[in-house]
């Protein structure tokens, strides 16, 4: 086909309304995860300390952490849903500001203030926190997939490794407020490292799936 | 205002009534940003066959991301995002493509494979090109064409490793065929 003609039928076609801004998604993401955590958390109940554990500095910086994880991987997916992302690259490193502290806050406890070896916690098989970690997260997840795909992301794997970070962090919180294991080197192994294996499921999602918006 | 910034003004503008579904507004700005989008790529790639199709390519992509333009954001950084990405996946294609063309030992079958009323036979033809080869790549092609040895099995036989096999008997094919054409046309 001639190119004056392709132009021809494209404009016959029409061009599409306008995407939200990111912002609006990520907005719309975080009331969406909160109300869906909110109902998880009505369900299964704070753990029994928590009034205790609210008055425990390292306990709430380490919510706090996660929560500005969770919200800044939120935003640099909304960011890299759009194609001209080039404009804001460094926001998908962002998340990992938050996430490499707490990791070394949690590495710094396990050699310190740990009750558990290494291989004692791994002997553990706490597997269920994996488990419920990747089922938290499927919902949520899944509706930020659907607004991104929507979109066109230029950086596919980026955006969708946000998307399983930021999902992820909130399963963790949930996980925190409502399971009572607290040992750093168990938190680390079973609860911290799920969140890397979201991000790489995130990752093979982007690649395989969102590739293909783009295909003709 | 310079020139520059008034075109990109005017981008931004058609693109917003093209949104809003003014389907002239999105034909003339299609039109406007072919003559971008052609040099684009033409830097990126040089001339070529393909460049009619990158270029449609580039403005399906345009297309079908319509919606995720938003006027308070450069037009010309949207659009060169895409286009640089749709110039990418082209490449990635052409090269991916270009490392898995292998030569097919068929094309030398058509060489060989003599007319019937010809007086040589097709063995003959084999043989004669067979004996233009080096040494080594024509006992190669020997066991592994006509022996039916694998190429694990020559690598063993030859003392050779397998990848040096396959790569010997990849340009053994090369060859072939490049002195099958050369007798054809004589």
């Amino acid at each position: 086909m001639r190119t004056e003609d392709f132009i021809a039928t494209l404009a016959k076609e029409g061009a599409r309304k306008p995407f939200p801004r990111p912002s609006k998604v990520m907005f719309g993401w975080i009331l969406a995860i909160f109300a869906y955590f909110g109902l998880l958390l009505a369900f299964y109940g704070f753990r029994p300390d928590m009034t205790e554990k609210l008055t425990q500095p390292v306990y709430l910086v380490e919510i706090i952490g996660m929560v500005v994880t969770a919200v800044m991987a939120a935003w640099a997916a909304s960011c890299l849903a759009l194609p001209d992302t080039n404009q804001k690259s460094w926001v998908r490193f962002l998340p990992f500001i938050p996430l490499a502290f707490l990791m070394g806050m949690l590495v710094y406890g396990m050699f310190t203030n740990s009750t558990l070896t290494l291989s004692e916690c791994l002997k553990l098989g706490r597997y269920d926190c994996i488990v419920r970690i990747v089922l938290y997260s499927l919902l949520p997840g899944g509706l930020m997939f659907y607004t991104i795909q929507k979109a066109a992301p230029v950086r596919c794997c980026w955006a969708e490794t946000m998307a399983g970070l930021s999902v992820a962090s909130f399963g963790y919180i949930l996980l925190r407020l409502i399971g009572k294991s607290d040992d750093p080197t168990q938190l680390l192994v079973w609860h911290f490292l799920p969140v890397f294996l979201m991000m790489a499921i995130g990752m093979m999602i982007g690649k395989l799936y969102l590739g293909r918006i783009w295909q003709s | 205002m310079d020139y520059n910034d008034e075109r990109k003004d005017k981008f931004a503008q058609l693109m917003h009534r093209a949104q809003s579904g003014d389907h002239a507004a999105y034909s003339e700005l299609l039109r406007s940003i072919t003559p971008l989008v052609r040099g684009f790529i033409y830097n990126r790639i040089g001339n070529g066959a393909d460049h009619d199709d990158i270029l449609q390519e580039v403005l399906l992509g345009i297309h079908r991301a319509s919606h995720t333009y938003n006027t308070d954001r450069p037009f010309t950084n949207w659009m060169f995002a895409i286009a640089d990405h749709k110039v990418k996946d082209y490449l990635r294609t052409h090269y991916r493509k270009k490392a898995l063309k292998e030569v097919d030992f068929e094309k030398i079958e058509d060489f060989i494979a003599a007319p019937v009323t010809s007086e040589v036979s097709p063995s003959e033809v084999l043989n004669e090109l067979l004996d233009k080869l080096p040494e080594k790549q024509r006992r190669i092609v020997y066991m592994m064409k006509i022996d039916g040895y694998t190429a694990q099995e020559v690598a063993k036989k030859m003392d050779m490793s397998v990848s040096n096999v396959k790569v010997t008997a990849h340009r053994a094919y090369k060859v072939l065929i490049a002195n099958g054409q050369k007798k054809e046309e004589a």
